[in-house]
């Protein structure tokens, strides 16, 4: 990389800019500094986080780590002191930013507008806050916030940079509305709205550009909310117009966005000027916006409603020495944007940073160091001392203990109330961090909590209810399925009831955007709350089918899907799920139907091009299935089944090479999709690249963690189980394939406990691959639940398919003879050796297979062969691509078998009642103890 | 309902002086820019779209433009209805 050693970076940030608004002013020249920047730089989308709110979002691009770990949940925050509730501060981020961390190595960050960073922090160069811009007073009585500079002793000065609305005339707001004059302003304040928006982002480019100008420097982060508010509130009347429209609205409103983003591209334009050459330039959104047919008619009424503006990808554009010129790159987040400038300084990225670093963006391939973690590295970091640093929950809780303790005056009712609010947003977003990356179950307990404090609001049953579907929990879904069913029956509306409220609302006139008319706008209220609560219900009913599909029910599935696209045939969900519901059933020319369907709805819904992919391989079409998968790639690259889609359609066409590169791209994506490492395990062997192979097989060996140490351990007795570092673990992060296609295993040593596994699968509904050639007896009363073609798997493995979505028994030593071209559910069940041994001699004895002298000899010596058998499983397990394991220990079974069988349940996804599966362990059975 | 409690560093101000320093070049100095042809621009009182964007310079050009032609600094609020904002 060139000028490494002391590169300077402008990181530019606008808030909600979009590629789809972008690229047609490109195209037209209007916006040509951006259109120069990306023809000197690369250029692709910035993927969102879940939720799309800004000040989390910016946080984690400026941190590198999701909301749960760097504090920000939201867009206000709990007040020290009880006083209400505040908009949510610096104070709260737990994390270093960016700017602390080059604080700590010595160079010279300033920072303008991030959102939060008000107050702003003492770093060693000048912080201009999220408060310093807002207009909020009228003029002469603007005051700037207290705290929204640093250093203060520049405040003063910077107050003057600031520019009010009042200050503008006709002359800058002609460019957004050409027919201004023909508004009556004393009716429609939107003019004025726009002003605002415009003179606070005026006041940004005055602080960053007094900085640049005036201030060494080495790194400069810039922000903007404006093209965020000039979108929400004009987006709208931007072409095509929109049905709730007027005609008269559109004409007059039509061109404010696009003026905005035109305008974003002036004040780039002098900020690159400023900047100087062999700068490094980022400039970013944290989501896009929707801007075409997919605008939403109406939005939720719930707080952070217009959210749901929001497109899931922002914009990346960088440029600068050592980066790439004139090419896309793919596959970027939020997350990555602080490894990517760490790694522009040269400095280490933090390991527990969750984002990467930009390699695609660099001419180079860079040099990445990594240290643990930036939070323990010493030194002043320019954050606010520790004492004002402070944990909102903590706040409020130690807040409630004081009232309660006497300590506090109640702050009263509104303003409790306020708080209360306050505090349930944040717990919601916090779910939704979690939903949004992976973690359901801790998910699911927040929107249980919620939906159970506020059953009329919608939005908590519903997340809690795809919550329960992601953990397999069907079963508690449908039930939550069928309560919210119950609750929102009040809020739906008849036609006629409809049709009287609507006119009602046309008799009473126009609605102007200043509606105060009480009446009024509960109807409207009514009104959209009776649609989003319909739509709401065709929602459910759409996951009522994927559940059916989950539970291999794909015919009934299917009705359901059928009979909702009868009332809503455009729905591109809908015509998605039914694509994919045609498709499980092996129907690819349903299957493409509904899949074209959705795409008439919504021509960039990737899935939508990789189901169509999916069916024309089915149907022996690779060159077309090809061509598919690579229009889904093209609009949404970060999607790993596309590029595995691609290499199995270019293996069909025996273009080894490509779908090699196609399967490494996908395991890239997705290091843990097992099916891609398969084929590619496969590809590698059959073409002689044994080591290549071999690489992927060990790969998770390295990924999988070192068990945990134990402290100073001074003569570890052996492991009774033979197994010590896989006792407990589940080897089950990887990511599923569907249940109908992996085959259950349930293995451990002859006597450790496999058959009671068995009978506990039974009733929890598993299905099971036995054919009960071996009848129950004294040994296992029963039964053993076996299958005789399991016992010659080491020569013959043509009758696995047949146990694909069922359970089979297979032995410890046999499971190494699994074939990696299947995917394995693994229950491994551990024993006490001892135990085990102990078991195996009584069992032959019983049989008469043991002489009556031998029955008196413990065979050390078996035991010792066991031990060795489960130390090359202890090695070898981590490493099966194909393999998700759980591991359970025969006493726990016996013990608690609730406990245990709900693991088994939750591991296999089961919708079954872990009662009923834990009613099979019956202690008594345990005749052989240690 | 929100609150403004948050900690603040008023009462800081290191050096006074250098905020009066700054303050008097940004209000006192004529500001002229110069066109790309390096000529003196003539900035008009009603201010531009291009002078918002070029940031503090045609901020300071613009307010020095219309102290020039002794018009106040809202000179054209009456283009554009002002709502009531706290403390007007």
């Amino acid at each position: 990389m060139e000028n490494s050693k002391s590169p300077k970076v402008l990181l530019v940030g606008w808030d909600a800019a979009d590629w789809k608004i972008i690229n047609p002013l490109m195209d037209k020249g209007l916006m040509p500094t951006l259109e120069r920047l990306v023809n000197q730089g690369v250029m692709g989308d910035l993927a969102t986080l879940e939720p799309p709110f800004s000040p989390m979002l910016w946080t984690s691009v400026a941190t590198g780590v999701r909301p749960d770990k760097h504090g920000i949940l939201g867009f206000s925050e709990p007040a020290a002191g009880g006083r209400g509730v505040r908009p949510v501060s610096s104070l709260s981020r737990r994390v270093k930013a960016i700017w602390n961390i080059l604080t700590q190595v010595g160079k010279k960050a300033h920072v303008v507008g991030w959102w939060p960073s008000h107050p702003a922090e003492p770093i060693d160069g000048v912080m201009v806050s999220n408060h310093f811009h807002l207009v909020n007073q009228a003029p002469g009585h603007w005051k700037l916030p207290a705290g929204a500079v640093h250093p203060p002793d520049l405040a003063r000065f910077f107050a003057e940079l600031r520019v009010h609305p009042s200050e503008l005339s006709m002359a800058q707001l002609l460019p957004f509305v050409p027919r201004l004059a023909e508004i009556d302003q004393a009716q429609d304040s939107r003019p004025y709205q726009l002003a605002k928006i415009l003179a606070e982002a005026a006041s940004i480019q005055n602080a960053a550009t007094w900085i640049l100008e005036h201030q060494p420097w080495d790194f400069v982060a810039v922000y903007w909310d404006s093209l965020d508010h000039f979108s929400h509130g004009f987006i709208d009347y931007h072409p095509p117009r929109l049905p709730h429209v007027s005609p008269e609205d559109f004409e007059l409103y039509r061109g404010v966005v696009e003026a905005a983003y035109c305008f974003h591209d002036m004040m780039l334009g002098r900020l690159l000027q400023l900047a100087g050459p062999q700068v490094h330039v980022l400039l970013i959104s944290d989501h896009g916006f929707h801007s075409d047919h997919l605008r939403p008619a109406s939005l939720p009424d719930e707080p952070a409603g217009p959210s749901y503006q929001h497109r899931g990808q922002g914009i990346l554009c960088a440029a600068g020495p050592g980066i790439r010129r004139d090419q896309r790159v793919y596959g970027a987040n939020l997350l990555d944007i602080t490894p990517t400038l760490l790694t522009l300084f040269g400095l280490p990225v933090g390991q527990d940073m969750e984002g990467l670093p930009l390699e695609q963006i660099f001419e180079q391939p860079p040099a990445i160091a990594r240290i643990p973690s930036w939070e323990q590295v010493p030194g002043p970091d320019g954050r606010h001392p520790e004492g004002a640093r402070e944990n909102t929950y903590d706040t409020a809780e130690a807040l409630e203990q004081l009232i309660e303790l006497g300590y506090i005056e109640d702050p009263g009712p509104d303003l409790k109330l306020a708080v209360e609010n306050t505090l349930r947003e944040l717990d919601y977003n916090l779910a939704r961090v979690y939903a949004g990356s992976g973690r359901h179950a801790l998910a699911a307990e927040i929107f249980a909590r919620l939906a159970a404090d506020f059953p009329d609001e919608p939005r908590f049953a519903l997340r809690l209810i795809r919550a329960q579907a992601a953990l397999g929990r069907h079963g508690e879904a449908l039930r939550a399925m069928g309560l919210y069913r119950q609750n929102v029956q009040r809020f739906l509306l008849s036609p006629a009831q409809a049709q009287r409220m609507g006119e009602a609302l046309r008799d009473a006139g126009p609605a102007s955007p200043d509606q105060r008319d009480d009446a009024a706008r509960k109807t409207r209220r009514a009104l959209r709350r009776a649609a989003q609560e319909q739509s709401n219900l065709l929602q459910i009913e759409v996951m009522e089918a994927e559940i059916l599909l989950k539970q291999d029910k794909a015919e009934e599935a299917l009705g359901k899907l059928r009979h909702l696209a009868s009332r809503k045939p455009h729905g591109r969900w809908l015509n998605l799920r039914l694509g994919e519901s045609f498709l499980a059933l092996g129907r690819g020319l349903e299957a493409g139907e509904a899949f074209r369907r959705s795409l008439h709805a919504d021509p960039d819904a990737h899935r939508a091009w990789l189901g169509l992919a999916k069916v024309e391989l089915a149907l022996g079409n690779p060159p077309q299935a090809i061509e598919l998968a690579l229009k889904a790639i093209g609009l949404v690259f970060n999607a790993p089944h596309a590029h595995l889609l691609l290499g199995k359609a270019m293996l069909a066409l025996g273009r080894e090479a490509e779908a090699a590169s196609a399967l490494e791209l996908a395991l890239a994506l997705a290091p843990r999709l097992g099916l891609a490492r398969n084929l590619l395990v496969e590809l590698y062997e059959k073409s002689g690249q044994h080591e290549k192979a071999r690489a992927h097989r060990a790969h998770f060996a390295a990924q999988e963690p070192a068990p945990p140490a134990a402290e100073a351990p001074a003569a570890p007795a052996p492991e009774p189980t033979g197994i010590a570092s896989l006792a407990g673990l589940v080897l089950a992060s990887r990511p599923r394939v569907p249940r109908q296609e992996a085959i259950v295993v349930v293995s451990g040593l002859p006597r450790s406990g496999t058959s009671l596994l068995m009978q506990m699968l039974e009733a929890g509904g598993q299905a099971l691959f036995a054919d009960g050639h071996r009848p129950a007896d004294a040994n296992n009363p029963r039964g053993y639940h076996e299958h005789e073609a399991a016992k010659r798997l080491h020569r013959d493995k043509a009758w696995l398919p047949q146990a694909q979505g069922k359970a089979v028994k297979v032995i410890l030593q046999q499971l190494f003879h699994l074939p990696a071209r299947h995917n394995y559910r693994v229950l491994l069940v551990l024993r006490d050796l001892r135990e085990v041994v102990m078991s195996q001699q009584r069992m032959l004895a019983r049989d008469g297979k043991l002489s009556a002298e031998n029955q008196e000899v413990y065979p050390y010596s078996l035991e010792e062969a066991y031990r060795g058998q489960m130390r090359r499983l202890e090695a070898w397990l981590p490493t099966q691509h194909n393999m998700d394991v759980l591991v359970l220990r025969h006493a726990d079974l016996l013990a608690q078998p609730l406990e245990q069988a709900r693991r088994v349940r939750d591991f296999l996804r089961l919708d079954a009642d872990p009662e009923r599966m834990a009613a099979t362990i019956d202690p008594a059975l345990h005749r052989e103890k240690a | 309902m929100e609150t403004n409690d948050i900690p603040n560093n008023e009462g800081q101000e290191e050096d006074p002086a250098r905020a009066d320093r700054l303050l008097r070049d940004f209000h006192e100095h004529e500001q002229r820019l110069l066109g790309p042809d390096g000529r003196p621009f003539e900035v008009p009182a009603e201010g531009s779209l291009g002078l918002l964007a070029l940031g503090y310079r045609g901020l300071a050009a613009w307010r020095s433009a219309k102290r020039a032609q002794g018009l106040a600094a809202d000179a054209f609020s009456q283009e554009l209805a002002q709502p009531e904002e706290p403390g007007s």
